[in-house]
């Protein structure tokens, strides 16, 4: 029993080595990080516009910082990287007809699913955090050092949150690109579509949504504009506990059905 | 009686509408085996059936005494090089190797001593720092196997290894497909190409249409096509004479004569019969032969014959 | 000589001029997507507002007492029926478009194309007709049948004198959304081998410029930022088209120059992609 479970970490870590190193070195990632890191660029020329006294009074760093983290971070960056990597999980080895490479190995689908999804974990995490913390080192640089540390506890939040995020939705993801041909698509109708429509309904139904757990963990206000309000409309948040449970039971049902999925699926790899 | 390393009893495969295995029943002992068919015939189903990465419609199909589908511990046992040319881009061939050891269960040390084994087999060592995007077809068919070979498997599934190869690879790959015959493995290797399974092997699966037509011995199977006329073509002094001779008999069915007027090729149904009154007719009627040698004592004559 | 050898023999019969070239990859696209079902379903899906605001045209001609809101039958009605369909037209856009290219990268026939005696603009031209056909189909199609459906709903034609400029109008705005979104897709398309990057990149590239007018202004309070969103501009050109008011304090002019700069800018990025050998160091 040790000696499979040892197996099954070792085959588990060896495919997570050669997906990260495959994922990171594609057009996509530099994609993706060019679009977190305009998310830096903007927080820049808010910085140089307050320097040079052009902000309007009112606007604080960290209600910029509060916009930001809902709006571009946590219901556009997230979801475009979670969707990106999710449906290319198993997606991209069978577009790239790779996928026998691993399928003849000695390895339960079990490893090779979350290999890949560590994979996806980490490479998204090395994507949008350091733009999260330039985000919020340049919108606070204003209030000084003890601004900056008097908020920490704040980015804290949205770090391990956006993890949350990044599990749920990159499962979610992953189980499209494991089981549908055409994941992307998928994944838009419910990321920008099922996930924004469904908060318009008032009710319970918003309960529906994974957006509104990951919202409720959230700490920051939401910011009301009109694309924001097409994002970010609200309503009563779930309590933490049970939200911190939803998402992590969603994230390990929709990672034990891409198993699953890879186990009893035959992939025609056409030449 | 030598073990039977794969044994199919009825085996079907099917893509919706599409029959792409039917009814299939053979066995598989160590050596190697050729798989011969043409394009569409069901070759590369039937090694991915075996490879375990398509499941049986139908039928029984056991490796090792054991059923290959969603059987992961199994193909610690099986090595397999598929037929189409894609790679994870961005590796260099040792890159490639070194995470295809890895993922095969080894690791540090032991890893690379396989995976330098390997591309030496291959003859890659010299392009191991290269990216396999810029390989050449030849090299990329060479990594391939060197991928299918790489944890010593004792069953080796080629689907089409020489595709792309020049003639000096193809040579050095059929001597190192024939040695690891000799080592006791099992290999099943597909081709369309007939000269270079005869090269490999005299013990062949012929499959057309999804079907086996034949299997066993090239020139076994030969034997048993005996309502197929038996050709063998002469050269000798006076084609025409010894043509008129053979004619009256009943069993000679068909006499055609080479362009040049020097060869004449004759077809008999009951060649035993032929071939033990031919040298009194030669001899008594002072007919100088030449040459003498039978055309369809070949693969391809085999084979033509039976897709017919 | 009365007998033939069936040899190969030169064809000496006329060879159709290049003009319409590229017609023949258009022709075979929009077949190949025809047969699939679920693109069919799609199309018919996106009819339905068509349905909905057709069902509004024949309640506001024969029930005028009926009060339907904001929803008169004006310009705007028609601008706001195109500038809702976008949702529809990103969808076919990602579906019909994104592997149009990458496809031929990954599988190498962009050699078999460009080794036939047409050009790269061909190859370009007619991919560009697959896609556009079908948001046309979406936008235009619909658009004009609405404005039809007011004449054959009504009595009294004289509304026409205030809104006959709306079937130009629609025409015109059909087309700068067809070319804006076609050559979109298309340039991302033709960016790398896999189809997901061109169609994520694509939304991300869309919905991502209208988050960061958002962000702008709401740090500068200042909607002139309206300008780096493809979507804000899309709207400020309906309303140029339409004659209505813009949402936006931009002139719609300068919305109109960044929708056309940008359509340029991904035309070029297109054709230096086509090429029919990539070098691998």
């Amino acid at each position: 029993m040790k000696e499979r479970i040892r197996d099954w970490f070792r085959a588990t870590y060896a495919v997570f080595k050669l997906s990260f190193s495959t994922l990171l070195r594609t057009k996509k990632s530099l994609f993706l990080l060019l679009l977190a890191w305009s998310q830096v660029g903007f927080a820049l020329i808010w910085l140089v516009s307050w320097y040079y006294g052009k902000v309007g009074s009112g606007i604080h760093g960290l209600g910029v910082f509060s916009a930001m983290m809902v709006t571009s971070f946590l219901q556009f960056l997230v979801l475009i990287t979670t969707l990106f990597y999710g449906s290319a999980l198993i997606g991209d080895e069978v577009e790239g007809r790779t996928l026998a490479y691993l399928l003849v190995r000695p390895l339960p689908s079990s490893s090779i699913i979350s290999g890949k999804f560590l994979a996806l974990i980490l490479g998204s995490s090395l994507i949008i955090y350091p733009a999260v913390i330039g985000c919020y080192a340049l919108l606070l640089a204003p209030y000084g050092l003890s601004g900056v540390l008097r908020n920490l506890p704040t980015l804290f939040t949205d770090i391990w949150v956006i993890l949350l995020a990044f599990f749920a939705y990159g499962s979610v993801f992953s189980f499209f690109g494991t089981s549908t041909k055409r994941p992307v698509l998928l994944g838009v109708l419910f990321a920008f579509g099922w996930e924004s429509i469904i908060t318009y309904i008032p009710g319970q139904v918003n309960k529906l949504t994974l957006m509104h757990y990951v919202q409720s963990l959230f700490p920051h206000h939401v910011f009301r504009g009109d694309m924001a309000s097409f994002l970010t409309i609200f309503r009563e948040p779930a309590g933490k506990g049970t939200s911190l449970l939803v998402l992590l039971g969603i994230g390990v049902a929709f990672l034990f059905f891409s198993s699953l999925t890879l186990a009893n699926k035959e992939y025609y790899l056409e030449q | 009686m030598s073990e039977k390393v794969v044994e199919a009893r009825n085996l079907s495969k099917w893509y919706g509408e599409v029959v792409g295995i039917n009814d299939l029943s053979f066995s598989l002992s160590p050596g190697v085996t050729g798989l011969l068919g043409p394009n569409g015939a069901g070759k590369s189903t039937l090694l991915k059936l075996i490879a375990g990465l398509l499941k049986p419609s139908k039928g029984e199909l056991l490796v090792f005494g054991e059923v290959p589908w969603k059987n992961h511990r199994l193909k610690r046992r099986i090595g397999y090089c598929p037929e189409l040319d894609a790679f994870w881009r961005y590796l260099t061939g040792f890159d490639f190797l070194l995470n295809i050891a890895r993922l095969s269960g080894y690791s540090g040390e032991e890893a690379e001593k396989r995976v330098l084994a390997s591309l030496k087999e291959v003859d890659l060592l010299s392009a191991k720092d290269k990216r396999i995007a810029a390989y050449s077809r030849g090299m990329r068919q060479r990594i391939k196997i060197a991928q299918a070979i790489l944890h010593d498997p004792e069953l080796i599934l080629l689907d089409e290894p020489l595709a792309g190869m020049d003639p000096i690879g193809r040579k050095a790959m059929i001597e190192l497909i024939k040695r690891l015959g000799k080592e006791g493995r099992t290999l099943l290797v597909s081709s369309h190409i007939l000269h270079e399974i005869e090269a490999m092997t005299k013990e062949v699966i012929l499959i057309h249409n999804g079907r086996v037509i034949a299997e066993g011995n090239v020139h076994r199977i030969r034997e048993l096509i005996d309502e197929h006329p038996h050709m063998v073509f002469f050269t000798c002094n006076d084609p025409r004479k010894l043509a008129s001779l053979l004619v009256k008999y009943p069993d000679v069915v068909n006499i055609s004569f080479s362009e040049d007027g020097r060869g004449v090729t004759i077809q008999s149904v009951k060649p035993d019969e032929f071939y033990r009154r031919l040298p009194d007719i030669v001899l008594d009627n002072g007919i100088e032969i030449e040459g003498m040698h039978s055309p369809d004592d070949n693969l391809e004559a085999v084979f033509n014959y039976l897709v017919k | 000589m009365p007998i033939y050898e069936l040899g190969y023999r030169h064809f000496k019969g006329e060879f159709k001029g290049h003009t319409h070239r590229f017609l023949t990859i258009t022709k075979r696209g929009v077949a190949l997507l025809f047969k699939k079902r679920r693109f069919l379903y799609l199309i018919i899906l996106s009819f339905i507002p068509f349905v909905v605001r057709g069902v509004v045209i024949y309640i506001a001609t024969h029930y005028p007492q009926v009060r339907l809101g904001a929803l008169t039958l004006d310009p705007k009605f028609y601008r706001d029926f195109l500038f809702q369909q976008i949702f529809f037209v990103l969808i076919i856009s990602l579906y019909a478009g994104s592997g149009l290219i990458a496809n031929d990268i990954r599988y190498n026939a962009l050699q078999i194309y460009l080794s036939k005696p047409i050009t790269r603009f061909d190859y370009i031209a007619g991919k560009f007709g697959i896609v556009s056909f079908f948001i046309l189909l979406v936008t235009l199609i619909p658009g004009l049948l609405l404005f039809l459906l007011r004449i054959l709903f009504s009595d009294d034609l004289s509304f026409l004198s205030d809104i006959y400029f709306v079937p130009f109008s629609i025409i015109g705005y059909s087309f700068i959304i067809a070319v804006f979104f076609s050559v979109l897709i298309l340039a991302l398309s033709a960016l790398g081998r896999s189809a997901r990057f061109a169609g994520i990149g694509f939304l991300a590239i869309y919905f991502l410029s209208d988050v960061l007018f958002q962000i702008l202004r709401g740090m500068f309070r200042d909607s002139n930022f309206a300008l780096l969103s493809f979507r804000a501009n899309m709207s400020q050109v309906g309303a140029m088209l339409f004659g209505t008011s813009p949402r936006f304090s931009p002139p719609p002019l300068a919305s109109l120059a960044i929708v056309i700069l940008s359509i340029l800018l991904f035309f070029i990025l297109l054709h230096r992609r086509i090429r029919g050998v990539e070098v691998v160091k």
